[in-house]
């Protein structure tokens, strides 16, 4: 019975073996997919949970700066070094706020730095290095613009609190 | 009308007290402001723009069970160290008044508020001229 069986098998893979062959093929190229969207999947819900644990201490460091951009408003010239300091601090929390965002709040980030680069901030190479020294009027651009930027990041902060998916 | 409309009108007004338009005395909360209720006002501005009375103030009183509450649960989402266990809390204020100090409308508190009220105690302090001569002195 039990030889019986054995030889039914393997007479089945005989007659279909080249079938059998691609039906294994398949499998294993359907796996590689599903191995690569796992990565992918993975990379996502990392990348989401780094944007919840951090983001709001990168907007409380983004708050400190535009508050000492705004205490350095009140005389500019007298709290360059202070300005200089926030605009810098800025900049630098900014830049990673940049890398861990995407979709809408990234493109805001980004123009808020190409605001900056021509000031001497972080610049492109055919851009001065040289910050010079910013009048009162693009300071509180500077800050009018960074307090819109922060509502927008706090927002998607928010959004992002209500799926935990 | 939108919030974006109410944080521009609140920028708008930081601005015209940085670059000396809009200026602030310090004075003494109307009766309506202070009378009824267990808040403090340890600061209090006015200012006129337009016609139109402005009140900046700090209003400090205890915290109800909710907003504790709400606190701890925000701690707890967002992992920002706050002072969840005080009982007191000190908000910023920007109101239009009406010719009798009493509050006509009321601003939401935000960060734009605490920088203004920031500003604006500044500006009055005389810090500045206060330090500058400090400096001078020679002892």
């Amino acid at each position: 019975m039990l030889e019986a069986g054995w030889q039914s098998f393997r007479d089945f893979i005989a007659a279909y073996a080249d079938g059998l062959h691609s039906l294994a093929e398949i499998i294993k190229i359907f796996g590689a997919f599903a191995s690569f969207y796992a990565l992918l999947k993975l990379r996502q819900i990392e990348r989401k949970y780094l944007f919840k644990a951090t983001m709001p201490g990168l907007i409380e460091k983004i708050d400190s700066s535009l508050q000492a951009l705004n205490e350095g408003l009140n005389d500019p010239i007298r709290h360059r070094i202070q300005i200089g300091t926030a605009l810098n601090h800025l900049v630098a929390d900014l830049k990673t706020v940049k890398r861990r965002m995407k979709g809408e709040s990234r493109s805001e980030v980004a123009k808020f730095l190409g605001f900056m680069r021509p000031l001497g901030f972080d610049p492109h190479f055919w851009q001065s290095k040289r910050v010079r020294q910013l009048s009162k009027d693009e300071l509180s651009e500077l800050y009018n613009r960074g307090r819109g930027l922060l509502r927008s990041l706090e927002n998607e902060l928010g959004d992002s609190a209500w799926s935990n998916k | 009308m939108s919030d974006d409309k109410f944080q521009e009108a609140v920028l708008k007004i930081l601005k015209l007290t940085h670059f000396g338009d809009l200026s602030w005395t310090k004075a003494t909360p109307s009766k309506k402001l202070t009378e009824g209720t267990d808040s403090t006002f340890p600061l209090y501005f006015e200012a006129e723009y337009l016609g139109r009375k402005l009140g900046l103030f700090q209003e400090r009183r205890r915290r109800t069970p909710t907003e504790v509450y709400i606190a701890k649960q925000t701690v707890a989402l967002t992992l920002v160290p706050t002072d969840v266990e005080s009982k007191w809390v000190e908000i910023p204020c920007l109101a239009l008044l009406d010719d009798d100090g009493a509050v006509a409308y009321s601003f939401a508190s935000s960060r734009e508020v605490r920088d203004l009220l920031e500003t604006v105690r500044y500006r009055t302090s005389g810090v500045d001229q206060f330090l500058d001569e400090l400096l001078k002195t020679e002892n």
